[in-house]
C-alpha cells in the first residue's frame, strides 16, 4: 500500500503543478478578442476567468482517468472495501455536486453583474430619434449598420444620415450600433471590438461599445444568410483619432451630396420594397 | 406412448392475402410512394392553380409537399402500415395468430430485415444499418467541406453546391444522432433488460424505424430541386425565400421529428407497463433509464418542431406571413420554436450515449456501478433543465437583455447533472483494475471528448465570451465534441460491445486497436483545430475565409480526411467481420452480468422462455451475482 | 423467493397482448402520454398566437377591416362535438356497468354520427372563415391552428368510428379502458377547441 500511496501524493503533486502552471500561463496570455474596445477587454477577461477556472477542474478529471489506467495497474488497491462503498457514498457525492453547484453559480452571478455594469451587449432599442453631433464622448454616437444579402452599409444620422460602405469610427467614443437588415437575418459581426449582434428585419439591435485602439479591423457576417455568406466580410473597417474621423465624415458627406436626396430617410428599421413572400 | 407433439403447428395453410403483401412489401412500397408522390403533386399543383392561379403550379411548393407526404403515406401502405388501421376501420377481426407470426419475423430469413417485421430485435438490427447509412453519407459530405475549406477563396464547390453540402452533411447527422444509441441499441435491447417479451407497440416501432427510409430519401432529393441554403438550422425568413430543395429538409426533417416522438411513446409505454415481477424502477439498468429520459424528451420537444415546420411549409406554399416580417411575422418566431425542440433535441442524443457507457463500465471495470442512484438523478435533471435553456441560442439575436441573465444561469446550470455523469464514471473506476479491450477504449475516449466538449459548452453559456464565440467554428467544435466525440464513440464502442450478442458474431481484431487510436487522434487533431480557428474568429458555414486562418483550417482539413478514412475503416472491418469473416462469438465474451448476455445466442424470438421473477442490479461484479437467473423450459406440449 | 416461470400457453409460445399492445395499463398511460405531447403541440401554436400578438410586426397582426369567424357557427361547431362526448361518455359509462351489448349500439351510432357531423361542422366553418390570407398574421395563425384541432379531431374521429364498428360487427367488443381513452382523448381536443374559439374571437 506504501507504493501506492507514494504514487497517489505524486499524482497529486503533478496535478497541483500542472494546475497552476497552466493557471498561470492562460492568466499571462493575451486572451481574444483581444483588447481594441471596452466590450473586446471584458469579453477577454470572461475567458480568461473561465480557462483559468476550467483548467484545474479539467486536468483534474483527466488525473484520474490517468489514476483508475495506470496507478490502479502498477499498484493494485489492498484491502476490503463493503459492498456499500462500492456503490456509493454520500458524502463525496454530496462533496462533489455542492461543489459543482458553487461553481457554477458564482460564474452566473459573476456573469449577470459584468453584463448588467458593462451593458456590453444591447438589445431592443428604445432611443427613437437621432442623437444631435455628440458633445461628450461618453454620449453614444449612433452608427446604423444595415445588413443586406451580401454587404455591410453604414448610416451615421448625427452626420445628416449619410451612408457608408466602409465603417470609420473615432477612438475613445461610446459607439451606440444599431443593427438591422433588409431582407433575412444576418449578424454584424466586428471581432476585434468584440460586437456581435443579429441583424434582423424590421428589428433594432442595438449594441454599445467603446474602441479603445487604433487600427484596421475585419468586419464579417455572422449568421448564414445565403449564398455569399461566406463573402460578406471586408478588412476596411477603421478605427481612428477624432480629427481622422471629423476629416473623413466631410469627405463621405461630400461625396453623398448627389444620392443624398434618394436615400430613405433615417430610421431605426427598413420595410424592404417590395415585401418578401415565400416561395 | 404418445409421439411428442411439434411445439408449434407448421404454418400449412396457405399465406393469406395480407402475408403475401408484406413479402413484397418494399417493392409494394416504393411503387405506391412512386403514384403517391404523383398524385400528391398533382393535387397540390391543381389547388395552386386554382387558388392562387399560378402559371408556376407545376413547380409550386404545395404540389412537392403534398407529393413528399403522399409519397411517404404511399410507401407505408405498400409496406402494410395501413393494414391493421384499415381493418379496424372496417370492424373486422384482428389479425389471425399465424399473421401475428409472420409478422414477428417468425420463420422468416433474412427477408424479415426488409419488409415490416414487429421483432424489436430485428427492428434494432434495421436501425443499427440505417444509421450507419446516414452517418457515411453525412461523412462524405464532410469530406467535402473539407475539401473545399483548403483554400480561403471557393475552389471545388460553388457557391450552391457548398452551402447544400453542408445543409446535407448537417441534416443527415441530426438524423443519425437522434437515435444513433435508441434505435439499435435501445429497441434491441430495453425489452430484455426489463423482462419483456416485446414493446409495448411492436407495429409502432416499426413504423419508427420505417419513417427514417422515406426521411432519408426526401432530403437527398433536395439535390434535385435545387438545394438549400440555411443549415439544418432552417432560419426563417432565409428559408422562405429558398428555391423548391427547401420542402426536401422540412418534409424530411418533420418526418423524423415524427419518428422521434413516436419511439419515445413507445419507449414510455413499455418501460412502464411492460416491465416483469420484480423489476422494480429502481432495479432497471441505467440504460434503460437514460432511454426512458430521453424519450420523454422526444415525446415533448418534437411537437414543437413539428409545428414550426408546418408553419414553414404553409409560409412557403399558401404565402402566409409566419416568419417574414413585412407581413406581420417574426424570424424570432421560428427561432424559439425550433430551438425550444432544438435543445432537447441535442439531449436526445447524448443521455442515451450516457446509459450505454455507464452499462459498460462495469463490466470492464469488474466493479459495480458507483452511485446509481445519483447517476440516474443526474440524467433526469439533465432532462428537466434542458427545457429551460433554449434562449441560449438567441444571446445574440436581439432578445430583451433581461432575459439573458436567467438562461446563462440556467445553461451553466445543466453542467451540474452531466458532471454526475463524471463522477458515477469516477466512482466506478476507483479501486478498478480496468480491462483494455475495444469499448473500454471508446469508453475513455468518450470521457476525454465529452470533458473537452462539456468545458466547450461552459465559454458559450457564459453571455459575454457568448459574443465572441457564438456562430464561430468555437461553437462546431463544441457540438462536434459532444455528438461526434462522445455520442458517435459510443456508438462505435457499443457496436463492438453488442455485436456479438446481436449477431453472434465477434468483431474482435486487432485491427481495431488501431483503428481506435487512428479515430481518437484524427479527431482530435481536426476539432481541436476548429476550436483554434473558431477563437480567431472564423464563422460558420462560410465557403470563404480570411487569409490568416489558413494554416488551421489546412490542418484541420488534413485530420480530417484521416478521421474520414479512421471511420472507413471502422465501417470496413465491421462488414468484413460481420458479413464476410464470420467469426462465432463466445456466448459471453465480455463476461457481462447484464440479462442479455445470460440469454442464448440467437435471442428466441420472444427473448424468454419464462420470464424471470427475481431481478437485481445487473452490476453486482463483487458477488458474480447475474441480474437474474434464466430459466430454460422444455416444449410446452412435451409429452408425458 | 423462487422463480415461478411464467409459461405460455398457446401453441406459438404468445398470447395475443403479447402480439399487439400491452394490456389495461399500457393503453391508459399511452392515453395520457399522448395528451402531453398534445399540450406541447397546443402551447407552440399558442406561443405564436400570443408572440405574434404582443409584437404586431409591421403593424400586421390585425389590419382594420380583418373580422373574427362568424360567432354563431363556430359556436354550434363546438357544441356538436361536446354531444359527441356526451354520448361517448354514455357508452364508456354503460360499459363499465357492464350493460347489454346491444343495449349500446343505438349510444354508438349516436357517436358516431356526431363525430362526423363535428369534422363536416368544422370544416364548413372553416370555408366560411372568409379570409384573404395575405391580411396579417393573426389570420394566419388562427386558419392553422383550427386546421390543426380538425386534424386531430378527424384522427381521434378515426379511431372512435374503428373502435365502434369493432363493436357493432361483434369482432372486438369495446373495453371500459378503450372507452375511458377516447373520453379523455375528445374532451381534451374539445377543451382545446373552445380556448382556441375563445382565444380567436376575443383576443385579437
Amino acid at each position: 500500500m506504501g507504493n501506492r500511496a507514494t504514487s497517489i501524493r505524486a499524482l497529486i503533486a503533478t496535478w497541483f503543478i500542472l494546475a497552476v502552471a497552466g493557471d498561470i500561463g492562460l492568466a499571462l496570455a493575451p486572451m481574444p478578442p483581444g483588447q481594441a474596445s471596452n466590450a473586446a477587454s471584458d469579453e477577454s477577461f470572461v475567458i480568461k476567468l473561465l480557462a483559468v477556472i476550467a483548467w484545474p477542474v479539467f486536468s483534474a478529471v483527466l488525473a484520474g482517468l490517468f489514476f483508475t489506467l495506470v496507478i490502479n495497474h502498477r499498484t493494485p488497491p489492498q484491502g476490503e472495501v463493503s459492498s456499500a462503498e462500492l456503490r456509493g457514498n454520500p458524502r463525496v457525492q454530496t462533496i462533489w455536486i455542492a461543489s459543482t453547484l458553487v461553481i457554477v453559480l458564482s460564474l452566473a452571478v459573476y456573469g449577470t453583474i459584468a453584463l448588467a455594469q458593462d451593458q456590453p451587449g444591447g438589445g431592443i432599442s428604445t432611443v427613437s430619434a437621432p442623437l444631435a453631433n455628440p458633445t461628450s464622448t461618453d454620449q453614444p454616437l449612433e452608427v446604423q449598420v444595415i445588413a443586406q444579402q451580401w454587404w455591410f452599409t453604414y448610416r451615421y444620422p448625427s452626420y445628416g444620415g449619410i451612408e457608408t460602405a466602409q465603417l470609420v469610427l473615432p477612438v475613445n467614443q461610446k459607439i451606440q450600433f444599431h443593427v438591422t437588415s433588409l431582407d433575412v437575418t444576418h449578424a454584424f459581426w466586428f471581432y476585434a471590438l468584440g460586437v456581435k449582434a443579429d441583424a434582423v428585419p424590421l428589428n433594432d439591435n442595438v449594441f454599445t461599445v467603446t474602441p479603445t485602439q487604433i487600427g484596421t479591423f475585419r468586419v464579417q457576417c455572422g449568421e448564414l444568410c445565403g449564398l455569399w455568406h461566406g463573402n460578406m466580410a471586408d478588412n476596411t473597417a477603421m478605427v481612428v483619432s477624432p480629427s481622422d474621423f471629423a476629416a473623413w465624415i466631410q469627405q463621405q458627406t461630400a461625396l453623398d451630396a448627389p444620392v443624398m436626396k434618394f436615400l430613405p430617410p433615417y430610421s431605426h428599421t427598413y420595410v424592404p420594397s417590395p415585401p418578401i413572400y415565400a416561395g | 406412448m404418445d409421439a411428442v407433439a411439434p411445439a408449434r403447428p407448421a404454418l400449412s395453410p396457405p399465406p393469406s392475402l395480407s402475408r403475401r403483401l408484406h413479402e413484397w412489401g418494399l417493392l409494394l412500397g416504393v411503387v405506391l410512394a412512386i403514384v403517391g408522390f404523383v398524385v400528391g403533386w398533382g393535387i397540390g399543383s391543381v389547388a395552386i392553380a386554382f387558388t392562387q392561379g399560378k402559371d408556376n403550379s407545376l413547380g409550386s411548393d404545395a404540389g412537392i409537399l403534398l407529393g413528399y407526404a403522399l409519397s411517404t403515406v404511399g410507401f407505408l401502405a405498400g409496406m402494410g402500415f395501413l393494414n391493421y388501421p384499415i381493418g379496424r376501420l372496417l370492424g373486422r377481426p384482428r389479425p389471425s395468430e399465424e399473421d401475428n407470426a409472420y409478422l414477428h419475423g417468425e420463420g422468416g430469413g433474412l427477408s424479415k430485415y426488409f419488409r415490416m417485421t414487429t421483432d424489436h430485435k430485428v427492428i434494432g438490427m434495421q436501425y443499427l444499418v440505417m444509421i450507419l447509412a446516414f452517418l457515411f453519407l453525412g461523412g462524405l459530405g464532410a469530406m467535402f467541406i473539407r475539401s473545399e475549406l483548403l483554400t480561403p477563396a471557393p475552389s471545388v464547390a460553388t457557391a450552391e453546391s457548398y452551402l447544400t453540402l453542408v445543409g446535407l452533411h448537417s441534416t443527415l447527422m441530426i438524423f443519425m444522432a437522434s437515435t444513433a444509441i435508441i434505435g439499435p441499441f435501445g429497441n434491441y435491447f430495453v425489452p430484455i433488460m426489463i423482462g419483456s417479451r416485446n414493446m409495448a407497440f411492436p407495429r409502432l416501432e416499426a413504423l419508427t424505424f420505417w419513417l427514417l427510409p422515406p426521411a432519408g430519401i426526401i432530403l437527398l432529393s433536395t439535390v434535385f430541386l435545387g438545394g438549400f441554403a440555411t443549415g439544418w438550422t432552417g432560419y426563417a425568413p432565409l428559408s422562405n425565400e429558398n428555391v423548391a430543395g427547401m420542402d426536401s429538409y422540412l418534409v424530411g426533417f418533420g418526418l423524423i421529428g415524427l419518428s422521434i416522438a413516436l419511439s419515445g411513446l413507445n419507449m414510455i409505454a413499455t418501460i412502464f407497463t411492460k416491465r416483469a415481477p420484480g423489476m422494480s424502477l429502481t432495479k432497471m439498468p441505467i440504460f434503460v433509464w437514460s432511454v426512458l429520459v430521453t424519450s420523454f424528451l422526444g415525446l415533448l420537444a418534437a411537437p414543437a418542431l413539428i409545428g414550426a415546420v408546418l408553419m414553414e411549409t404553409i409560409d412557403r406554399s399558401y404565402q402566409t406571413t409566419f416568419f417574414v416580417p413585412a407581413g406581420g411575422g417574426s424570424p424570432y418566431l421560428w427561432e424559439n420554436l425550433f430551438w425550444f425542440f432544438g435543445h432537447p433535441e441535442v439531449y436526445i442524443f447524448i443521455v442515451p450515449a450516457f446509459g450505454l457507457i455507464m452499462e459498460m463500465l462495469p463490466v470492464f471495470t469488474r466493479r459495480p456501478l458507483w452511485g446509481y442512484r445519483v447517476g440516474v438523478g443526474g440524467m433526469v435533471g439533465v432532462g428537466l433543465l434542458s427545457f429551460m435553456v433554449w434562449q441560449h441560442h438567441l444571446f445574440t439575436s436581439g432578445i430583451a437583455p433581461a432575459l439573458r441573465p436567467f438562461y446563462m444561469f440556467s445553461t451553466e446550470m445543466i453542467s451540474v447533472p452531466t458532471g454526475i455523469i463524471f463522477l458515477v464514471a469516477l466512482g466506478t473506476m476507483w479501486r478498478a483494475q480496468v480491462r483494455f479491450t475495444i469499448p473500454m477504449l471508446f469508453i475513455f475516449a468518450f470521457f476525454f471528448n465529452f470533458l473537452i466538449g462539456g468545458f466547450t459548452g461552459v465559454f458559450l453559456s457564459d453571455v459575454p465570451s457568448d459574443f465572441t464565440l457564438h456562430a464561430s467554428y468555437f461553437v462546431q467544435a463544441h457540438f462536434h465534441y459532444t455528438i461526434m466525440g462522445s455520442e458517435v464513440f459510443a456508438l462505435m464502442g457499443g457496436i463492438v460491445y453488442y455485436l456479438p450478442k446481436m449477431t453472434g458474431i465477434t468483431m474482435d481484431t486487432r485491427w481495431l486497436k488501431f483503428q481506435f487510436w487512428a479515430v481518437f487522434l484524427t479527431f482530435n487533431g481536426t476539432f481541436l483545430s476548429l476550436v483554434a480557428v473558431g477563437i480567431l474568429g472564423m464563422p460558420r458555414r462560410v465557403i470563404s475565409y480570411a487569409a490568416y486562418l489558413q494554416p488551421l483550417n489546412v490542418s484541420a482539413s488534413l485530420f480530417a480526411f484521416g478521421l474520414g478514412a479512421s471511420m472507413s475503416l471502422f465501417l470496413g472491418i465491421l462488414i468484413w467481420k460481420a458479413i464476410f469473416q464470420r467469426v462465432p462469438a463466445a456466448a459471453n465474451p465480455w463476461e457481462s452480468l447484464g440479462i442479455e448476455w445470460q440469454l442464448p445466442t440467437p435471442v428466441p424470438v420472444f427473448n424468454f422462455d419464462a420470464v424471470p421473477t427475481s431481478w437485481s442490479l445487473p452490476y453486482d461484479y463483487d458477488t458474480g451475482k447475474p441480474a437474474a437467473q434464466i430459466i430454460s423450459v422444455a416444449p410446452a406440449l412435451s409429452g408425458a | 423467493m423462487s422463480d415461478v416461470p411464467i409459461v405460455p400457453e398457446s401453441p406459438t409460445g404468445l398470447t395475443v397482448t403479447d402480439h399487439v399492445a400491452g394490456g389495461d395499463q399500457t393503453f391508459s398511460l399511452t392515453s395520457r402520454l399522448v395528451l402531453a405531447a398534445n399540450t406541447t403541440l397546443q402551447l407552440t401554436f399558442l406561443f405564436a398566437y400570443l408572440y405574434l400578438r404582443a409584437n404586431n410586426f409591421g403593424g400586421m397582426w390585425h389590419p382594420s377591416g380583418v373580422s373574427a369567424p362568424p360567432e354563431v357557427l363556430a359556436l354550434v361547431a363546438l357544441l356538436v362535438p361536446v354531444v359527441a362526448l356526451v354520448a361517448i361518455w354514455a357508452i364508456s359509462m354503460a360499459v363499465a356497468r357492464g350493460t347489454a351489448t346491444r343495449a349500446i349500439n343505438g349510444l354508438l351510432w349516436l357517436a358516431l354520427a356526431f363525430v362526423v357531423l363535428t369534422v363536416a361542422v368544422r370544416i364548413f366553418l372553416m370555408y366560411q372563415f372568409g379570409w384573404d390570407i395575405r391580411n396579417g398574421t393573426y389570420i394566419d395563425i388562427s386558419t392553422v391552428w383550427y386546421g390543426v384541432i380538425l386534424s386531430e379531431f378527424i384522427i381521434i374521429g378515426l379511431w372512435t368510428i374503428s373502435l365502434v364498428m369493432g363493436h357493432v360487427r361483434g369482432t372486438t367488443p369495446i373495453t371500459s379502458i378503450q372507452a375511458r381513452a377516447v373520453v379523455e382523448q375528445w374532451s381534451y381536443i374539445t377543451v382545446a377547441a373552445f380556448a382556441v374559439y375563445a382565444l380567436v374571437e376575443f383576443v385579437t
